[in-house]
């Protein structure tokens, strides 16, 4: 079901007379840089999660004109928004999971969950528009939102963003009569020439005491709403030099205007570009791609000047590689199954054979999660692990390393069943985690947060510590269900290593998130004044060190042993889990990240499983600590 | 067939077997977990009460006892204050580390990692007791040499000579600790002419005027005003403490009613026989020994958002005729003289370009202000040497097993 919803839609929408977009097109628009969310980024990133956050995935399939079927990515959506808003009007660019939402608004729905486009929503904007105002109020005071009413304000957003968008380059569709009836039209760019002139006129008038010519207000009206409707969402021109934020095209246009800009000339130049280009795609076709392509020169070459570019190549590569993706689809999941696989005959040519297989797909998705995290790390220009999304490709790869090294240790083919399970379950968390977010991971972090020392040697040395942690408890599983479905046929060899090793893991976790946890209280010291405040993150550490604590304490008294270490370690999945996750869904604190209700779900959900498993265990340890009825002493 | 001889337990005397039960690992399996369970409720419990009052409430030496609250509803389960379970756990860790600990190369690392942990645990405490948190916030081009503190306050009664303040009597924020509304307490003021008797003291209230259409015959008004309580915010800087204050002669005649309220700016006048003085409930503010001159203050946030970038204050130390200019940023702290002045917050929120700005400094004294890191360090090189020579004995075996079985 998980993976289910991660993957596209499969099912064809109808498009009549959709044209796609030449290769050409779409590979120059992805490359072209923007501003957007505090960073430079390739278009093609702004895209992928702007569909993502509207539409639930990344992909749309229609039916071409021929009948032949088509795969529209984000940047062709994206292009179809600014370029042909009649067309984009029609994709299907919505996800509804909850059809009272539309019935809500007054539209007829079609199935419970549903993707539904702008031209089906449209006759009823005022009513969505009018719910989300009602809701965004009620949020702001404060009021818990019930699912339909969250779902109403998300859609009502995003409408309004999809609209903003459709109009962006109406500026340059658009003409503009300076007089009421004279058949007299000009672009944008040319009434921007007289801007001083503009400017002169009003000063008089302002200076008599008298009001603007009718024509003039007319004119700066209508210059009004066009540099509006171009001011929303990202921003594509470089600014002069001098200035830190990238410009939309409507504050180019408003800046020339009220005489703000620095460089008026190179900002009637810019917009002239993309009028051209605009008319091109409408009525030169042929010579779109080339005024594109010119663009996009343009953009990296002032990019480059300002140093802001060297990222960009290396995010498309990255998105390219689709590393995760790669190691979860292709390593991962087939490293799973050669484990399954492996289990017929263990011992037998066919067991090592598989046991050959899980290492090297096992090896090979750690490889692409490490190419992964690496390159995201540059694109960053900062240590991999920062926000919530970047602590799950690093525990997975974390735990699969932990795992391969343990193998090696023990070459008893335990540790090794868990590598690619273990690497499964951190990317799927991790897709999870994106589609459900759908905002950009990448995007910079506060000032708080903007130490790579910091982050480098607490974040770090923490998440490592989640990842030694979930392996012990991933061992201590193994353990249980050897015990519990007679796997293991009695061997206490086999039993003494598995709590070696989960022991060891314990041990090891406690290394890391000791000193962690500690080295977190000299950066929180440095930069809110105390070494620990009991903010809930910071006590989802402690608990992990206390349990680590307590397993080797009590193991070294005699309180548990074998069973004892081995449910203890299962326990540790909980607290790593409130640690690592739960904690952020409590709304208090200096470290909370705002949380869904399905994210809750799927935490009560695991909560349940591991609950489910320790009793499982204590049941049966109990059971075989019994006498059996031969006489024989208890197992 | 020999007698049993009796444990090694039994030939011991009380004291060493009341030694060996505090420092040994059963009292400390417990105490850890009692630790844990305390550390979980007080975070649960955080979304309820603010991490002000559960850290008053479950890690505060205030509480021997408490009864934990989940979702609202008290469980009737007494537990221990973690203060007192780590203060135990304390002595449980020093008595194991002498007793149960082997003196030998082999638990160098176990050894090594309990004394960094006692030291933590010290530092805890020194903090606790003896460390002082407030902030200061000083304008552009200003300079200040005092520090307020973030959620104490205090009553302060201010002599004014020639219209300025001579003298500052203070009553201090542990002789209000305790006070509520149905509470009254006087206070003696041995260099002033008259007492002050407090009562209708609120934790979080605001003055507000009498309305005719509201009137409530059960408010306590002075000159139409009275306290209307507020519920105790979550964020404890948040309260403004009120109460009423009658001014006594000695002989303990009421000589006037005052109504102080932090949360206003005017303070009381008293007239006493020609001589003013001024009444005022405030946080509690304490003298920082240099002054700190606000040259510049920057802001920045990443391009097209309201996400914060940086943002620093550039300050001048001025001290015994001397000035060291010194920048001030996030994770970037000042220290001097035992104070730690930290990057903390700045307004006017939303100021358009080029106006006047203030920056908050928060102010810290902690004479344990370096002691985790000292800590750290020994800790980890303890458990880095103890787990490494256990993983090292571990390959061997493993290398020494392979071979023998080949």
């Amino acid at each position: 079901m998980a993976v289910k919803e991660m993957l596209p839609e499969r099912s064809y929408v109808q498009i009549p007379g959709y044209a796609p977009w030449s290769g050409e097109i779409i590979h120059t628009a992805k490359e072209i840089p923007i501003q957007d969310g505090g960073r430079i980024k390739p278009l093609e990133s702004y895209a992928g999660y702007l569909m993502l956050g509207m539409r639930g995935d990344r992909m749309i399939r229609i039916v071409g004109p021929a009948g032949n079927k088509l795969k529209v990515t984000p940047t062709e959506w994206l292009m179809d928004v600014l370029f042909r808003p009649e067309t984009a009007a029609k994709h299907p660019s919505f996800r509804i999971d909850n059809s009272d939402v539309i019935e809500l608004i007054g539209l007829k729905a079609r199935a419970k969950r549903d993707r539904y486009s702008y031209e089906e929503l449209l006759p009823a904007a005022h009513s969505l528009f009018k719910h989300g105002s009602e809701y965004e109020r009620l949020a702001q005071d404060g009021a818990q939102l019930d699912t339909v009413q969250k779902q109403t304000l998300t859609l009502a957003r995003n409408v309004r963003i999809f609209e903003s968008l459709l109009g962006h380059f109406d500026f340059a569709r658009a003409d503009i009569t300076p007089q009421a009836n004279a058949s007299d039209v000009q672009r944008i760019s040319t009434v921007m020439q007289s801007a001083e002139a503009i400017q002169q006129t009003l000063s008089k008038a302002s200076t008599k005491g008298e009001s603007p010519p009718e024509d003039l207000t007319r004119l700066l009206q209508q210059l009004t709403d066009l540099s509006n409707s171009a001011s929303f969402g990202f921003a594509v021109l470089p600014p002069p030099d001098g200035e830190n934020q990238w410009l939309n095209p409507g504050e180019r246009i408003r800046n020339v205007m009220t005489g703000s800009s620095v460089n008026p000339h190179e900002a009637i130049q810019d917009i002239a570009k993309l009028e051209e280009l605009v008319i091109a795609q409408t009525q030169d076709p042929p010579a779109f791609a080339t005024r594109l392509n010119h663009l996009l020169k343009t953009i990296v070459e002032r990019a480059e000047t300002r140093g802001e570019y060297a990222s960009v190549p290396l995010e498309l590569h990255y998105n390219r590689g689709q590393w995760f993706f790669r190691a979860l689809f292709f390593c991962f999941v087939p490293g799973t199954l050669f484990v399954v696989l492996g289990w017929i005959s263990p011992r037998s040519r066919w067991g090592r054979t598989m046991g050959w297989l899980v290492w090297i797909s096992s090896l090979t998705g750690l490889v692409l999660l490490v190419i992964g995290i690496t390159q995201r790390s540059l694109i960053m220009q900062r240590p991999p692990v920062g926000n919530l999304y970047d602590t799950m490709p690093f525990i997975a790869a974390s735990a699969v390393l932990l795992a391969l090294i343990a193998e090696l240790l023990t070459r008893k083919r335990l540790a090794l069943t868990l590598a690619p399970l273990l690497g499964l379950l951190g990317l799927v968390m991790a897709r999870r985690y994106e589609f459900g977010d759908a905002s950009d991971p990448m995007d910079p972090l506060d000032a708080v947060l903007r130490s790579n020392y910091w982050l480098t040697i607490h974040v770090l040395t923490i998440t490592f510590g989640y990842a030694a942690g979930l392996l012990a408890a991933a061992m201590g599983h193994v353990y249980i269900f050897l015990r519990v479905l007679r796997l293991d046929e009695g061997n206490p060899t086999l039993r003494r290593t598995i709590t070696r090793m989960t022991y060891g893991c314990i041990c090891f976790t406690l290394l890391l998130s000791l000193t962690g946890t500690v080295l977190g209280g000299i950066w929180a010291n440095d930069s809110w004044g105390r070494f620990w405040g009991w903010d809930p993150k910071e006590n989802g550490a402690l608990m992990i060190v206390l349990w680590s604590l307590f397993v080797l304490h009590a193991r070294k008294g005699g309180i548990i042993k074998e069973w004892g270490i081995n449910l203890w370690a299962v326990f540790g999945a909980v607290v790593v889990t409130f640690s690592w996750w739960h904690v952020n869904l409590l709304g208090v604190g200096l470290h909370s990240y705002g949380f869904s209700d399905s994210k809750k779900l799927a935490v009560f959900t695991f909560y349940s499983i591991e609950a489910t498993v320790l009793f499982v265990g204590i049941g049966f340890m109990m059971l075989s600590k019994l006498p059996s009825k031969a006489g024989n002493k208890p197992a | 067939m020999k007698p049993a001889s009796p444990s090694p337990n039994r030939k011991r005397g009380f004291p060493i077997r009341v030694l060996r039960f505090l420092g040994g690992y059963h009292l400390a399996c417990a105490l850890i977990l009692l630790l844990g369970v305390l550390t979980w409720l007080g975070t649960l419990e955080q979304v309820e009460l603010g991490l002000y009052e559960v850290k008053r409430k479950y890690f505060s030496s205030e509480n021997v006892f408490l009864l934990p609250r989940i979702r609202g509803k008290t469980i009737l389960f007494p537990l221990p204050g973690a203060y007192w379970v780590g203060l135990v756990f304390f002595f449980n860790l020093l008595i194991g580390t002498f007793l149960h600990v082997r003196w030998r190369w082999k638990s160098a690392g176990i050894l090594i990692a309990h004394f960094g942990m006692l030291f933590l645990l010290l530092g805890a405490f020194v903090t606790q007791h003896f460390s002082q948190r407030g902030n200061m916030a000083v304008n552009e081009g200003e300079t200040s040499n005092v520090a307020e503190h973030y959620h104490d306050f205090v009553i302060e009664v201010t002599e004014t000579e020639d219209g300025k303040p001579s003298k500052i009597h203070v009553i201090a924020t542990d002789h209000l600790a305790g006070l509520s509304p149905a509470d009254q307490r006087l206070f003696r003021m041995k260099q002033l002419p008259f007492d002050l008797r407090i009562d209708q003291y609120h934790t979080n209230a605001r003055p507000a005027a009498i309305e005719a259409r509201h009137d409530r015959s059960d408010r306590i008004t002075v000159d139409g005003f009275y306290l209307k309580p507020k519920d105790i915010d979550k964020e404890a800087s948040l309260n403004f403490a009120g109460c009423r204050a009658t001014v006594l002669d000695k002989d303990g005649k009421s000589r006037g009613q005052y109504l102080i309220s932090a949360a206003s700016y005017h303070p009381a006048t008293i007239d006493w026989d020609g001589t003013l003085y001024s009444l005022n409930i405030r946080k509690a503010l304490w003298p920082i020994p240099f002054d700190l001159r606000l040259d510049k203050f920057t802001h920045e946030f990443h391009p097209g958002t309201m996400r914060p970038k940086r943002f620093e204050s550039q300050v001048m130390r001025l001290e015994g005729g001397m000035s060291e200019p010194v920048l001030i940023k996030m994770n970037e702290p000042m220290r001097r003289k035992g104070y730690t002045f930290f990057q903390a917050s700045w307004g006017p929120q939303g100021a358009a370009q080029g106006a006047r700005l203030f920056s908050v400094l928060e102010v810290v004294k902690n004479p344990a202000d370096k002691w985790p890191e000292y800590a750290l360090y020994i800790t980890t090189a303890g458990l880095v040497l103890q787990f490494g020579l256990m993983l090292t004995g571990f390959v061997f075996k493993q290398v020494r097993k392979g071979e023998h079985e080949n």
